[in-house]
């Protein structure tokens, strides 16, 4: 659990610090206020607060790329985002499943692997900040069209899923196991 | 929320706001939880093939009683699996110690054990599949699944012991038993007197009556004794249950029955139970262990139910029982009760009724606040009782906080 405070900390920091370095006092108050509401959360062991907090803090750190912070620092803070969204994930896990066969073992896989793919975000990302190219109209059109099929596959897929919570998908399971 | 759809949404609305702005860094912000999601759908479990094993510490056990459940589960598949695997406790089993949810990394060919422990009420468990969610080494990508983990749980009901009943039904049968038959024979009890027969034994020979007539010989004869027929009926009719506090005044029905049932078996009589109520549930009458342990799991399974047509205790089809035998009901007695049971002792049939008063069990969950309607249902409650023993019928009045085998003893003791 300390852990998942230090990142969500860091993620604060990260971006509180870009956007006051920016000249941005007031807006630099936003992550504090989420990241202290996140840590409460967590503390208090409340599930939602984790996934009402990771597009609040992806959408400082949009806001802070428009805020002329460095995309760098905006890109630190969305992956250690992302890394205690997925830390805290695994902690509610663990905590709700009663039991934890090997939690040590457990734990370390998940971190070493939460670590490579957080680098290779950090390193592709930071990457990508600094690569340039021009494209005409054309280009982006054919960049944006899978982009744009896939934002569509994944509200159908949304609302799949959110049907399937409607129809109450428990009862649903305890009627497949009972057949 | 499924984590894979939230960080897509996250990264293809990055990128298409990066876009619609032709802001490259805003495009790049998108790389983070693309690569995340992509991690997640290249380490996602493939198809899972798990293997359960229950083990149940008893497959039959007394009510409350705890039971340890062990369920084994095997990796048959050639990938690692990180899953969490749960086990479906069935609604009348209260988890005691351990949980019935296992989160676990399953190396290729690997076993877990869940362990847990539960104790219940009477009635037949059964366990079906574990729910398993197997999941990347992040957590992201989840795939759900069952596996088949068959376990079947009998819980009978609480067996009292009784001390021996005294009954004394109108016909016995032709095997030797405890219950006095009415006839003269080889026994204990003094029956009669009668001459002397070739082959009598000589200690038979009544001294007295013999030296009274000279030349005559009489000997004793004793009371046989014999197993009987004995047909047990339990009241299963959801108007004649009362509820309070989370306990219900049929238990005690069934217990009671349990305990006559296990008493008059104990004793080598022929005994079948007769479930009134929800349905006609007919054990057939039978000897020795094996037919306690079927009325036991009969009564395990016995439900009160509301059936129009089995409203009235007049329609026991008491043809079920042999004529003149002896009938015991155990119910807590409707006021309309009375000409079915008077109708019984018309037939022949000795009936003994165990009835659970359902005026002291209600009253001990309503307190004083219900003095006079108690009052008025204690008078109801004598007054039907007073008809039935009128008629020949012998109650037990048992108030259910006092033992059953106390008032037994008081009501029923061998009258030898």
């Amino acid at each position: 659990m300390r852990l998942v405070i230090g990142l969500i900390v860091l993620t604060a920091a990260i971006l509180a610090l870009g956007l006051f370095i920016a000249g941005h006092a007031l807006v630099a108050l936003a992550p504090v206020a989420l990241g202290g509401a996140w840590i409460a959360g967590t503390l208090y062991r409340r599930r939602d607060v984790g996934a009402l907090a990771l597009p609040g803090l992806a959408a400082i750190a949009v806001i802070a790329v428009f805020a002329s912070v460095s995309p760098l620092i905006a890109l630190a803070g969305l992956v250690a985002t992302l890394a205690a969204w997925n830390l805290h994930d695994m902690e509610q896990r663990i905590s709700l499943a009663g039991a934890v066969a090997g939690e040590a073992v457990l734990r370390r896989v998940h971190r070493m692997r939460l670590l490579i793919v957080a680098a290779l975000s950090l390193g592709i990302g930071s990457l990508a900040t600094t690569l340039r190219f021009d494209t005409g109209a054309i280009g982006a059109l054919l960049i944006a069209l899978p982009a744009i099929l896939g934002l569509s596959r994944v509200t159908a897929a949304l609302r799949r899923a959110m049907q399937r919570r409607a129809n109450n998908e428990p009862a649903a399971f305890q009627e497949k196991i009972r057949q | 929320m499924n984590r894979v759809i939230v960080l897509s949404a996250l990264a293809l609305g990055l990128a298409i706001l990066g876009m619609a702005t032709l802001n490259g860094a805003v495009i790049a912000l998108a790389i983070a939880p693309a690569i995340f999601v992509g991690a997640a759908l290249l380490d996602a479990p493939g198809e899972l093939r798990l293997r359960a094993e229950r083990v149940l510490s008893a497959e039959r056990a007394g009510a409350g009683a705890p039971v340890t459940v062990r369920v084994t589960v095997s990796n048959d598949s050639a990938q690692e699996v990180q899953a969490l695997i749960e086990d479906h406790v069935p609604g009348m089993l209260k988890l005691v110690e351990g949980q019935p949810a296992l989160l676990v990394r399953l190396a290729p060919g690997a076993t877990a054990t869940l362990e847990y422990t539960i104790q219940g009420s009477r009635g037949f468990h059964h366990f079906n599949r574990l729910h398993v969610t197997a999941t990347d080494r992040l957590g992201i990508v989840q795939l759900r699944t069952s596996v088949a983990a068959p376990g079947k749980l009998l819980i009978v009901p609480e067996v009292m012991r009784l001390a021996r009943l005294g009954i004394r039904p109108r016909r016995t049968r032709v095997y030797s038993g405890t219950i006095p038959a009415r006839q003269g024979g080889p026994g204990v009890e003094f029956f009669g007197v009668r001459d002397y027969q070739p082959g009598d034994p000589v200690r038979w020979i009544n001294e007295r009556a013999s030296a009274r007539f000279p030349g005559s010989l009489y000997v004793n004869e004793f009371e046989q004794e014999r197993v009987a027929d004995i047909g047990i009926i339990l009241d299963a009719r959801r108007s004649s249950d009362v509820q309070g506090d989370g306990q219900t005044l049929f238990e005690y029905g069934v217990q009671a029955a349990a305990a006559f049932a296990d008493a008059l078996i104990g004793q080598g009589n022929r005994v079948g139970l007769l479930i009134y109520g929800n349905a006609i549930e007919w054990t057939f009458p039978g000897y020795g262990k094996m037919q306690r342990e079927k009325l036991l799991r009969a009564l395990a399974r016995a439900r009160t139910g509301d059936r129009a047509a089995l409203a009235s205790l007049g329609d026991v089809p008491t043809r079920l029982f042999p004529a003149r035998s002896q009938i015991v009901l155990v119910s807590p007695l409707q006021p309309g009760d009375a000409p079915a049971i008077i109708g019984m002792r018309a037939h022949g049939y000795d009936v003994l009724i165990v009835s659970p008063d359902p005026v002291a069990f209600e009253m001990a969950h309503l307190g004083a606040m219900a003095s006079l309607a108690t009052r008025i249902a204690r008078v109801e409650r004598n007054s039907l009782l007073r008809r039935l023993r009128h008629a020949g019928a012998r109650v037990v009045d048992w108030q259910v906080d006092v033992s059953l085998a106390q008032v037994c003893h008081a009501a029923l003791a061998d009258r030898r």
